[in-house]
């Protein structure tokens, strides 16, 4: 009795497992970083306005903020249905027109729900009636690599912000 | 510089006498200027990115990062004149006073050291006794408000708070008609080496809670200008009633009275005043009867034109704008109320 407990305890522990077993139960390939800069204004030698990059260690309010993901297969077979999914952060508004992303479709959305693109995501006003979105509704951005990501491949995607 | 006169019409009183009020000291209330997210506030950036490996839909790996930074604080102060057309003032005078909002626009807590420059070269120059926080909730300065002492540290504000101060001083004796002189409050943060750095300096650890502060002016520093204008013209408004008719022929108030009243201004004294207006509010239980302003006997208009005399139905205020006036000069101006 006590080994035919013991396999039904057995058996039913590994469906157990099995039924909650992380769909990433292989070693996940695809590793990501986040990165935060501060953008400013420099004048070159012939006076003319520039933009830097530099450290995000003074950041106040009115600055332009630069977040930029790097991600690299780093497996042995292409990942495919690559995509990326970055909310707006709290207290920063999005710089209409600067999400960036060689090769990718870029969507937006004001709820995390419901995905389009900038010229046709529209927002439910209070009277219940629908308006075009802009920027400052934006809450998510979404990028999708419109090719599979080869073994050994990087790629960055990038957006800016204001910080209120 | 203005000159204006407020004069009120009282159902029974028979006359109101106003001293001139030459400039209207209003306290704005705190303006919000907006100094956005509070210093020391953490932004936090999440990103998560989704993949397949192989064409099994039912594979979706995630993988996700994080990146975090500190809102840096940010110093910067807006000094503004609450009488920027100046205040006219006799010679000499005591106590003359100039108002200034001081505002805290950046996004931390700093407090800020005031000084003040007074006259420009070819200025008399005003004997300023001192400087004055209002305190005391009565508009205008009193001597109940609190004098400024550099030695306290700074008047200490909170981000997008305002304080009203006042820049109290003496005028000397034997100024010209029109002597002029621009006095400037100037707030300085009170930030150790704030005041030594140009605007984009940092001070590291020196802000809220040792974070780093950002200076947003040179020298941490914003000022504002007002001035104080000499005028010896001495303006005295007197009001009367010169006449009441009731209904009855007689001269009793009651309901469908016509009170005539007179305004009589005297400018004593040597100069020019200018941009004068005298504006006499209709008062409760009354109403305007129409066409019946003059000036020295003379018609007036009661639609705003050449003529000096206008009424406003909106606001029902009149108004005699007879602007600038040179001194000695008598005007007599009168105007019909009824009785409601």
């Amino acid at each position: 009795m006590k080994t035919v407990n013991q396999a039904i305890i057995l058996s039913a522990a590994l469906t157990f497992s099995a039924l909650f077993l992380p769909a990433q139960a292989a070693q996940s390939t695809v590793k990501i970083t986040s990165e935060v800069h501060e953008l400013i204004e420099v004048l070159d030698e012939q006076g003319k306005p520039q933009q830097k990059i530099i450290a995000a260690d003074e950041i106040t309010p009115g600055d332009h903020i630069l977040f930029t993901t790097r991600f690299i297969n780093q497996g042995d077979k292409a990942s495919d249905n690559v995509m990326i999914t970055n909310p707006i952060p709290k207290h920063t508004r999005y710089l209409e027109g600067s999400a960036k992303g060689e090769h990718f479709t870029i969507t937006f959305s004001v709820d995390g729900n419901v995905w389009a693109d900038a010229k046709t995501l529209k927002i439910r006003q209070k009277d219940g009636k629908y308006r075009a979105a802009t920027a400052a509704d934006y809450t998510h951005i979404r990028w999708k690599y419109n090719r599979a990501l080869k073994p050994s491949e990087k790629k960055s995607i990038s957006f800016e912000t204001t910080l209120l | 510089m203005l000159n204006h006169i407020s004069t009120t019409s009282k159902t029974s009183n028979a006359c109101g006498r106003n001293s001139l009020l030459l400039a209207v000291l209003s306290c704005v209330a705190c303006s919000a200027f907006g100094a956005g997210t509070p210093a020391g506030t953490s932004i936090d950036n999440h990103v998560e990115v989704s993949y397949q490996i192989g064409s099994d839909p039912s594979a979706v790996y995630i993988e996700r990062a994080a990146h975090s930074f500190t809102v840096s604080e940010l110093i910067r102060s807006n000094v503004s004149s609450l009488t920027p057309q100046g205040i006219g003032t006799s010679t000499p005078a005591s106590n003359a006073v100039l108002s200034f909002q001081l505002t805290n626009t950046g996004n931390g807590h700093e407090p800020f050291m005031l000084t003040t420059i007074d006259g420009l070269a070819d200025q008399f120059t005003p004997d300023v006794t001192g400087i004055w926080v209002e305190t005391n909730g009565q508009p205008g300065w009193q001597p109940e408000d609190t004098l400024y002492r550099p030695s306290d540290g700074g008047v200490p504000l909170a981000a997008d708070q305002s304080e009203v101060i006042y820049v109290v001083g003496n005028i000397p004796a034997n100024l010209a008609d029109e002597a002029k002189s621009d006095v400037s409050l100037v707030s300085t943060a009170a930030t150790q080496g704030a005041a030594g750095q140009m605007i984009g300096g940092s001070l590291s650890g020196l802000g809220d809670g040792g974070i780093e502060a950002v200076i947003a002016q040179n020298n941490a520093r914003h000022h504002d200008a007002s001035h104080f204008t000499v005028s010896t013209v001495k303006l005295d408004v007197k009001k009367t009633i010169a006449s009441i008719k009731d209904p009855y022929g007689s001269e009793l108030f009651m309901p469908g009275s016509e009170v005539t009243y007179k305004i009589r201004l005297v400018a004593s004294g040597k100069g020019t005043a200018k941009n004068l207006v005298i504006d006499d509010a209709v008062p409760a239980s009354m109403h305007y009867k129409n066409h019946t302003l003059t000036l020295n006997g003379k018609a007036l208009s009661d639609s705003a034109d050449s003529d000096i005399g206008r009424y406003d139905s909106d606001r029902k205020i009149a108004y005699f704008s007879p602007g600038t006036i040179v001194a000695p000069a008598t005007y007599e101006y009168t105007l019909t109320y009824i009785i409601d």
